[in-house]
């Protein structure tokens, strides 16, 4: 089974051309929003699926100009998908406002889902230049455990990097190398600790969360 | 140095929040050749002559995401090459001005390039998770890059073997085979009474993307 993803603005035609174009699709997705014209492209884009007897879900965005929103949005239903053992044949980006287009790629990205932009003028579909690798992968599985200890531990009190190393085992030098390529990547955060200004707390940065996902 | 890297069209509203949020010295306008001629542009001229910011731009076609993607990655290759002659420059990009297409183009190369990566419009200023310093060409091993090379548009398993066959083992040029078709960078496809591979669509602009990296350092 595979799926087409797409976002949708006023032009069915930005999404249809990726649905005709995909071989044996089974279900389209797509996600819309915003005003009477997009829910006049989205039951245009519906009519044709069902036409050619594809079922489809159109679903609709609170806030298209939420970019976070949507991307979490997306994200986890691709890896919903995923789980499910089903493969996403291509994500359509060209639809949508411009948060909703970005957050699409920015979701598709962290996936490795293939992704592709429709000409606004030729209507020519382009495949964008995306590894099929989950971007997680640059990091290492010790550093994405080492990320999940301090994502969990900073909802009570942020770890200090001798309680980090302690946690994971590992000598206090084996941790500060860690945490400097951590650092590096700009994936952690150092503060002082207001307790004690000789400790430095490690916390994710805000923007990692999306990465690390649920 | 710091160098804002921003995408810039007709409303520039969502580019004078990323100027008033983010630290630069340098600001470069990825912009087409309308936006070049607009009176927003020597507006925005006009606005760092007073405190004296160089400007730079990057001339784009606004409507084609390739060609964005392409010129901001060739910007940014170059300024990692003065980077090697000790000029320090710290990058930045911006992705909420000009069009769709020049923010898509700006999202996707900020993680081609592993570097810092915003949307900034009156309300928000929000970080994209890039992993800095790690960029597309990390993420493939060398035997990779060396059989992606090899392939050129199309060649048979044999012969990509027989080609590098004294650098890498059968074994190795396989196993890289295998990965990058799991990365859907290349394909099989019967060839003449044998397997071929040759690379995917994206995998023609990863190849270029790649051999700019390479031209660069």
């Amino acid at each position: 089974m595979s799926i087409v993803f797409g976002t949708l603005g006023h032009r069915p035609q930005s999404l249809i051309p990726s649905i005709k174009a995909t071989e044996n699709v089974e279900r389209v997705v797509f996600y819309f929003g915003g005003d009477a014209e997009a829910a006049k492209a989205k039951d245009e884009v519906v009519d044709f699926c069902k036409r050619l007897r594809i079922p489809v879900d159109a679903i609709e965005l609170p806030d298209v100009f939420d970019l976070m929103g949507i991307a979490k949005r997306i994200r986890s239903d691709i890896k919903d998908w995923k789980r499910r053992g089903i493969k996403i044949a291509i994500f359509n980006i060209a639809g949508g406002t411009r948060p909703t287009s970005s957050a699409a790629l920015l979701s598709c990205i962290l996936e490795g889902v293939p992704t592709v932009y429709v000409h606004d003028v030729t209507y020519e579909e382009i495949s964008l230049p995306l590894l099929e690798i989950e971007y997680t992968k640059i990091l290492s599985h010790k550093e994405r455990k080492i990320l999940e200890i301090i994502r969990k531990a900073q909802q009570k009190k942020p770890l200090s990097e001798v309680e980090l190393a302690n946690q994971f085992g590992v000598t206090k030098a084996t941790m500060n190398y860690h945490v400097k390529q951590l650092v590096r990547k700009g994936a952690i955060t150092l503060s002082n600790d207001p307790e004690d200004t000789r400790r430095k707390l490690v916390r994710i940065a805000p923007t990692v969360e999306l990465l690390l996902g649920d | 140095m710091k160098i804002l890297i921003t995408t810039f069209g007709p409303n520039q509203e969502n580019t004078f929040a990323a100027m008033r949020a983010l630290p630069y010295e340098k600001l470069v306008l990825v912009l087409s050749e309308d936006a070049l001629a607009s009176p927003a542009y020597h507006k925005m001229e006009e606005i760092e002559k007073i405190s004296k910011v160089p400007i730079e731009t990057i001339v784009v076609d606004e409507f084609d995401l390739k060609d964005c993607f392409r010129e901001i990655v060739e910007y940014v290759l170059k300024l990692e090459l003065e980077k090697k002659k000790k000029q320090k420059y710290q990058i930045s990009i911006n992705i909420s001005g000009g069009s769709k297409i020049m923010g898509d183009a700006a999202l996707l190369a900020a993680f081609q390039l592993g570097i810092k990566a915003y949307y900034c419009d009156k309300d928000h200023v929000i970080n994209l998770p890039v992993i800095t310093g790690v960029s597309m060409r990390n993420r493939l091993t060398d035997s990779q890059v060396m059989v992606l090379k090899e392939i050129g548009m199309r060649d048979t398993v044999d012969d990509i073997a027989r080609k590098l066959g004294p650098s890498l083992t059968e074994d190795t040029i396989r196993k890289s085979l295998r990965n990058l078709r799991k990365m859907g960078v290349i394909r099989t496809v019967p060839g003449d009474g044998k397997i071929e591979v040759e690379l995917t669509e994206p995998g023609i602009l990863i190849l270029e993307t790649i051999n700019r990296f390479d031209r660069g350092h």
